[in-house]
């Protein structure tokens, strides 16, 4: 019977420490794997992807401007402003790679993959898909691992009001400066955290914005950390941001 | 436990060892889809509303 129990400590001590391993060090070397393919296969992606000029019409509703070219229904809108001319790629597949995005300040610089399925997460940094790609107007959501899969996102707690982030795309790179917590978010340490079912983060936003999203606390999946960062510059800035 | 295990299967020990080894895959296989399953709990990939 002891003999028994001991046998089944020592199995179940053995099954922790190789899920510890695996989610720390194993998923790691699944990551690098997959971000020295998806960075080979980018320049190509750069080269065959579509770019289109349009016409951009920011529209204005009660609450501020519209990130779309087309009214939605029910908008009302306002002064006819002159349209522009706005840049745009034609978006990757699903799980494929359309881009970088570096941010200095926490020494990050990783390919990022169309989608936020758990297998495209697993590859590096993910697009939602429905939300504007990077460099247009809107708010462009991506989220990644903070723990485990190269936890490209480790360290977003650490950035601060106005470190830079740059996301390259076929376009160009989009530069984005970090912007403070909004009030009903902002924890004790100025951080933006909210629960995964807190869809306002994702909701679209006037100029243009990337909202990352990563999980919180390290080591837990019980919240989301957001930081939110607006463009000031780019292949798109001028016609968005209206300078 | 493992060689009491192979002391214990009948058959040739080619069979017994190609049993077994299927039976580590499995085990295996296992493993790392609880680890999986259980990494989510750890880190879910940071989405909202997924």
């Amino acid at each position: 019977m002891i003999r028994g129990t001991g046998w089944t400590f020592i199995w179940l001590g053995v099954y922790l420490m190789g899920f510890v391993a695996y989610q720390l060090w194993f998923t790691n070397l699944l990551t690098a794997r997959d971000q020295n393919a998806l960075a080979a296969g980018l320049d190509q992606h750069f080269q065959e992807v579509v770019v289109e000029a349009v016409e951009y019409v920011p529209v204005v509703v009660p609450g501020g401007i519209t990130t779309t070219t087309i009214p939605g229904p029910g908008t009302e809108p306002g002064p006819e402003p002159e349209p522009k001319i706005l840049l745009q790629e034609s978006p990757s597949e699903v799980g494929e790679a359309f881009g970088t995005i570096r941010i200095p300040s926490i020494d990050l610089d990783v390919a990022m993959v169309e989608g936020v399925r758990r297998r495209d997460l697993k590859k590096g940094p993910g697009h939602l898909s429905g939300s504007p790609l990077p460099g247009q107007p809107g708010n462009a959501v991506v989220s990644g691992h903070r723990t485990t899969y190269g936890a490209p996102f480790g360290d977003l707690g650490d950035l601060t009001t106005g470190d830079q982030i740059e996301v390259e795309t076929a376009l160009g790179v989009h530069v984005y400066e970090v912007r403070e917590a909004p009030q009903q978010c902002r924890n004790q340490d100025g951080l933006c955290v909210v629960r995964p079912t807190d869809l306002w983060v994702t909701e679209p936003r006037a100029g243009a914005w990337l909202t990352l999203t990563t999980c919180h606390p390290k080591f837990s999946a019980r919240r989301r950390l957001i930081v939110f960062a607006e463009l000031v510059a780019g292949p798109n800035a001028e016609v968005i941001l209206g300078t | 436990m493992i060689k009491s295990l192979y002391q214990w299967m009948p058959g040739p020990p080619a069979a017994r060892i190609g049993l077994l080894s299927v039976a580590a895959l499995v085990l295996l296989v296992l493993v790392i889809w609880s680890y999986e399953i259980l990494g989510d709990f750890l880190d879910s990939g940071g989405t909202v509303g997924q």
